[in-house]
């Protein structure tokens, strides 16, 4: 482990320009955005030139405050958890270039408070990916909730409902992860998390143990929005703004399953994993919501709530690699946590898109908008093939691992789900496909979004298939060498 | 263009061309396959035959259950609108 | 009226000439007997020889993927001229890069590219000389549809043609499963592009289905292939044993079939096929199928249940081809009634029954895309397709009709046309295997075949009842890309050895002995004749045909309610049921004397802001997970 300063730069950045956002915002409110802008971009540039130097060099290492751990905070960046930070940064900036006219039309009135929230969330959520110590997870985790709670809030008139109802509701997950937090302490001494993963083995078979693990498993999957524990889910996709939808929806629960397979697998070994019952449980809820998801998704009517179930769907694949827990799972875990990212957000911005253009939400205002916004649904038919799982998208890789990996765990009914999940997935893309490419009526009046709206949609759908055909070396460059020893594919 | 049922000049072209084909394999040599190719005008009779069985048996079939009204799986199926 | 003679002798003419060539053939073919000696060898595909490399490595596939983007990019007024010169670019690498790779190392070896992947090795190109074949006419098909799609000036088409035909290219060479699923992918999500640009209503619908059935399809496809991977621990296209059958296999064939619309999986085509495009149409019938059949060639032959499959296919065609009254739905049975063919050439397995079956695939898609041009031209042109819609306006339309008779003559098998000397192929590898069967109900499927697509199709369509439809004229491009077709139809009909040469494995088989074209005669003479009589009989009617697809047609507002409005009601009901609990207690335990019932309200439809539960019932739900969790892993 290298000492760096690079660990805390991404967080530094985007408290500093949540602050000087708020202030220049006292001034002028049209500073928000550049600044907002220029923060992300240099969180961009921070978070890559990280990620080639962990490539290069190793893991890196920071202590706050140069106290050592296990009494100091530390940051601890891997390869996988560079990697994940330089994505959540891009597409968070990606976002943002689709948010510019977006926040002006949407909510004018808030346009300050909405980007400093916005930095405020990133802190919280690149914060909870960087950070080895668990309490300083929680503090992180907290941080983004609360950003997360207000930006909700700030959209149609039921959002405030809606982040009423997720504040609550993730209040109890946090509380939930922190108990869990707190039972470790007890047992452990220790907050760090590489000190706790060394000190684990030995406490095996205690049931305060098991229950501390239980606590975390449960509040993590709550923020992850895993079935049946989804709830918050749909209300809080459906009712935020298009900008708050397209940035939480894929960065938010990620960052949680993300944090969750750092917890079950690099914190806890294969021994522990086993007295926990995450295996065949949560592999087995996952795999029902899959199902639930897809299945309410194509009941709705109303575009972003059918996006916010398939959310609980696609959510699910990462529960079902998760609760499998083989290599080749965790890598379609994985992958996948990053391949919804980009399919999520390319989506939530076109149907936000749409939504600024013809002010309307239902499956139907569709019809015919593939003739008169061709570059956003390029985008989007990139994102929902994609999302069915369409060689060669990163979709098809991520369930391709899942279903290895779920052959290898001898799961068929499980393998069974994902294959087929792919026909519910269609079922309700291709419903909008078929509206889209329909002929248009002569009073439609929509036209493509600005250029840099345009340049987000088709960036992230590029994107998606980069993520595809590069996920070999993904794989193999990154991620397997990130993992522990017991977790790693053989042969390779 | 209509074409009319076979008149006179029909039914001798018919009957000239026909047993001209019916009459070939005498006149050229033509090698013995399978068990059938020894009944004379086998192909022939398979041919015409073979279209008759087809047309009614389709059409029967057809009758009985397969043929539906152009609106039976409802909505406006069948017509290009 | 000289008109019955002139048709009459129009039709008899080819036989007439045959007939007459018959006693000079006699002679000259004395010395060449068919081949039908020591029982007939089931076949080996050639082992890898060598490596590709330099630009014979670099998968065909990929220029038409690159086309597909430049179309995009190229200025508007050229894009549908550059559009066919992508296949021509095709075809010029195989011709020049791939075929003389293979040729130097020796004709009957494959030539290969590897590319690592994890655990698995992945053969990206596999060219031997059966996929040289039909990449080969996958390209040339893309060429003249891409000319006969001159006119239609929607980019989004010329690139789904472009990537759809790709996809065809791609799995055609693909030599590890995984690339053949990729690509067989993109080809179904290319292809319902074409069929949903139609832009009706009824096209959006039957394009859905299409795409959900070939999701599922390639849902079957995928699983077989992960197991197969996971069994065998390699992942390469190789031929399957078939006498040692295999979950996987069976699952990966099944998966095949649906493509190559055997029944009971094939009703999506024509369902979808009569509804696609235009220009579109000539794409769709050439391609799908046809790949699916090289893959049956390649992985199954040999695999007996096949020929049964293949000969039920072959009569199922024909007779749902007399009930249809679309002429392109009347096509597309017929598509299915040919692929049987093959099909059943594939299950026999002997090297005369592929070559036969690779021989009639090529074939088939030069008269099958020209028998689909004739009817799209009808349909642009006077903007009908019903056979009982048109009719009587043949002599306007006299180069288009021309042009269609002699696709019509080359399903039919026609002596000096395509079809005969493919068709015959298959038909007397039935004869060499014994399958008397086989051969006998195959015959009368070509029986069929000439009686609906060889005489009724365009007795009814052109000539017939004088209904006094004026067709406007029709695109120069599209008489061109029908032209093309036509003298390739020809041209392989009069001249077999040029097609013969490029078949998989070396044969002698000559079709234009006196046995064969007198046997041709007969039969398609007295057809003729019956056809005649039941003039009456044949006309259109105004009605559909129930097919496979009922299943999931009739039963798709069953499956909305049974797995959607039931939860939704089940949740609401809980919710509603909870509340009402809650209210009850509450009141009750206000005023105990007074013990109130709940009212339950009525039974509702699903509505979001009814269903949604109060905050409790999640929070609850949170709870009662963990102690699940907890309770579950404390024993």
């Amino acid at each position: 482990m290298i000492e760096s300063t690079l660990p805390i730069g991404v967080p530094l950045l985007l408290l500093g320009g949540a602050i000087v956002t708020v202030g220049a915002g006292l001034v002028r409110r049209s500073a928000a955005w550049p600044i907002t802008l220029v923060v992300l971009v240099l969180s961009a540039l921070v978070s890559v030139r990280q990620l080639l130097v962990v490539l290069a060099e190793g893991p890196l290492t920071h202590r706050l405050g140069g106290w050592p751990p296990p009494i100091g905070i530390e940051f601890a960046v891997d390869g996988l958890s560079a990697f994940v930070t330089s994505v959540v940064v891009v597409i968070a900036l990606l976002v943002l270039l689709y948010a510019r006219d977006a926040v002006r039309r949407e909510t004018p009135e808030e346009e300050v408070p909405f980007f400093a929230l916005l930095q405020v969330l990133l802190l919280g959520l690149t914060g909870m990916v960087l950070t080895g110590d668990l309490f300083n997870l929680y503090v992180f985790f907290e941080i983004s909730s609360l950003a997360g709670y207000a930006l909700v809030g700030l959209g149609s008139r039921e959002a405030p409902v809606s982040a009423f109802r997720y504040l609550l509701l993730g209040s109890l997950g946090a509380s939930f992860y922190l108990m869990g937090v707190g039972y470790l302490y007890v047992l452990t001494g220790s907050l760090n998390m590489a000190d706790v993963a060394s000190i684990l083995p030995g406490l095996i078979g205690n049931p305060t143990l098991t229950i501390a693990m239980t606590m975390m498993v449960a509040g993590l999957s709550l923020k992850m929005a895993l079935f049946p524990l989804h709830g918050w889910l749909p209300d809080a996709y459906t009712y935020a703004s298009s900008t708050a939808t397209a940035v939480i929806a894929p960065i938010m629960t990620k960052v949680s399953a993300y944090v969750l397979i750092r917890v079950l697998f690099f914190v806890c070994d294969p021994a522990l994993r086993a007295t926990i019952p995450v295996g065949s449980t949560v592999a087995w809820l996952a795999a029902t919501g899959i199902v639930v998801g897809s299945v309410m998704a194509i009941a709705q009517s109303d575009v972003k709530r059918m996006l916010a179930y398939s959310s609980v769907a696609q959510v699910a694949y990462i529960g079902v690699g998760i609760g499998l827990g083989t290599p080749f799972a965790l890598i379609g875990a994985t992958l996948h946590i990053l391949s919804h990212a980009t399919m999520k957000s390319c989506l939530f911005l076109v149907t936000g898109s749409v939504q600024l253009q013809t002010g309307r939400r239902s499956l139907h205002s569709y019809e015919g908008l593939g003739r008169v916004m061709p570059w956003t649904f390029a985008g989007f038919t990139l994102a929902a093939l994609a999302m069915i799982g369409i060689p060669p998208t990163a979709g098809f890789f991520s369930k391709w691992y899942l279903v290895l990996g779920g052959i290898n765990a001898g799961e068929w009914p499980i393998v069974l789900i994902v294959v087929a999940s792919s026909l519910l997935t269609a079922g309700y893309f291709f419903r909008l496909m078929e509206k889209i490419y329909a002929n248009p009526s002569p009073s439609l009046k929509a036209n493509d979004p600005g250029m840099l709206a345009r340049i987000s949609i088709m960036a992230l759908g590029a994107g998606v298939l980069v993520l595809g055909v590069a996920n070999f070396w993904f794989v193999g460059e990154v991620l397997q060498p990130a993992l522990p020893a017991t977790l790693r594919l053989t042969g390779m | 263009m209509k074409l009319k049922t076979p008149d006179r000049r029909g039914w001798i072209f018919a009957g000239i061309t026909g047993g001209a084909a019916v009459l070939l394999p005498y006149i050229v040599h033509v090698e013995h396959h399978f068990r059938w190719d020894s009944i004379p005008g086998f192909y022939a009779l398979y041919g015409g035959l073979g279209c008759a069985l087809i047309v009614l048996f389709s059409k029967a079939l057809g009758a009985s259950f397969l043929q539906k009204s152009e609106s039976w799986y409802g909505e406006d199926v069948g017509d290009d609108r | 009226m000289r008109n019955r003679l002139t048709v009459t002798s129009l039709l008899t003419l080819p036989l007439l000439v045959s007939a007459a060539a018959a006693p000079a053939l006699a002679s000259a073919t004395a010395t060449a007997h068919q081949v039908a000696t020591a029982h007939p060898q089931t076949i080996d595909f050639p082992a890898i020889g060598g490596t590709l490399s330099g630009i014979a490595a670099i998968p065909t596939a990929l220029i038409f993927l690159a086309g597909a983007i430049l179309i995009a990019l190229l200025p508007r007024s050229i894009r549908s001229t550059a559009m066919p010169l992508v296949p021509v670019a095709a075809l010029a690498h195989i011709a020049t890069q791939l075929y003389p790779a293979t040729s130097a190392i020796g004709s009957d070896l494959a030539a290969v590219v590897r590319l690592d992947f994890m655990a698995y090795q992945l053969e990206i190109v596999h060219a031997d000389r059966l996929s040289l074949l039909f990449g080969s006419i996958f390209s040339l098909i893309g060429v003249i549809a891409g000319i006969y799609a001159w006119h239609n000036r929607d980019t989004r088409q010329q690139i789904a043609a472009l990537l759809y035909t790709g996809g065809a290219v791609g799995v055609t060479f693909a030599g590890d499963l995984f690339t053949l699923y990729a690509f067989w992918e993109l080809m179904a999500v290319a292809s319902v592009i074409l069929i949903w640009t139609r832009g009706t209503r009824d096209a959006a619908r039957a394009g859905n289905r299409y795409i959900l059935v070939h999701l599922a399809g390639g849902a079957v496809l995928l699983a077989g292939i992960l197991l197969h991977a996971a069994d065998s621990g390699s992942i390469l296209f190789r031929h399957f044993d078939p006498f040692h059958h295999t979950t996987a296999g069976w699952l990966i064939l099944t998966g095949f079939c649906l493509n190559a619309a055997v029944p009971p999986l094939g009703a999506w085509l024509p369902d979808a096929y009569p509804r696609a495009t235009i220009t579109g149409a000539i794409f769709m019938s050439s391609l799908t199928t046809k790949t699916a059949v090289y893959a049956l060639l390649r992985g199954f032959a040999g695999w007996e249940i096949l020929v049964p499959l293949g000969v039920m296919m072959a009569l199922y065609g024909v007779v749902y081809a007399v009930l249809a009254n679309d002429i392109r739905e009347l096509l597309a049975y017929h598509i299915i009634s040919q692929v049987g063919y093959m099909v059943a050439g594939a299950g026999m397995g002997t090297e005369m029954a592929v070559n036969g079956a690779a021989a009639h695939a090529v074939c088939h898609i030069l008269y099958k895309s020209l028998l689909f041009m004739g009817a799209g031209v009808v349909i642009a042109t006077t903007g009908r397709r019903k056979l009982t819609e048109l009719g009587g306006f043949v002599h306007r339309q006299k180069l288009a009709f021309g042009l269609y008779m002699i696709g019509a003559f080359s399903i039919s098998g026609f002596p000096l046309f395509n079809g005969f000397v493919s068709k015959s192929m298959v038909i007397a590898a039935a004869g060499q295997s014994h399958l008397d069967w086989a051969f006998l109900l195959l015959t009368l499927a070509s029986v069929g075949t000439f009686l609906h697509t060889g005489l009724k199709l365009p007795y009814f369509t052109w000539m017939g009842e004088d209904r006094g439809i004026a067709p406007e004229p029709a695109p120069r491009n599209m008489i061109a890309g029908m032209a093309i077709g036509a003298f390739f139809c020809t041209l392989l009909g009069v001249a077999p050895r040029l097609l013969y040469v490029y078949l998989p494995f070396a044969t002698s088989y000559a079709p234009y002995t006196p046995t064969h074209l007198v046997e041709t005669i007969q039969i398609l003479l007295f057809t003729l004749f019956a056809f005649y009589l039941f003039i009456p009989k044949l006309g259109g009617q105004a009605t559909i045909s129930m097919d496979t697809d009922v299943l999931y047609r009739k039963t798709a507002p069953l499956a909305r309610i049974i797995f959607v409005d039931t939860p939704s009601w089940i949740f609401a009901t809980i919710g509603a049921a909870s509340e009402d609990l809650a209210a009850a207690v509450a009141h009750a335990f206000r005023d105990p004397t007074r013990w109130i019932a709940g009212d339950f309200g009525p039974k509702r439809p699903f509505n979001v802001d009814r269903s949604r539960q109060p905050v409790a019932v999640p929070l609850a739900l949170t709870i009662a997970v963990f102690a699940l969790l907890a309770l579950a892993s404390i024993r």
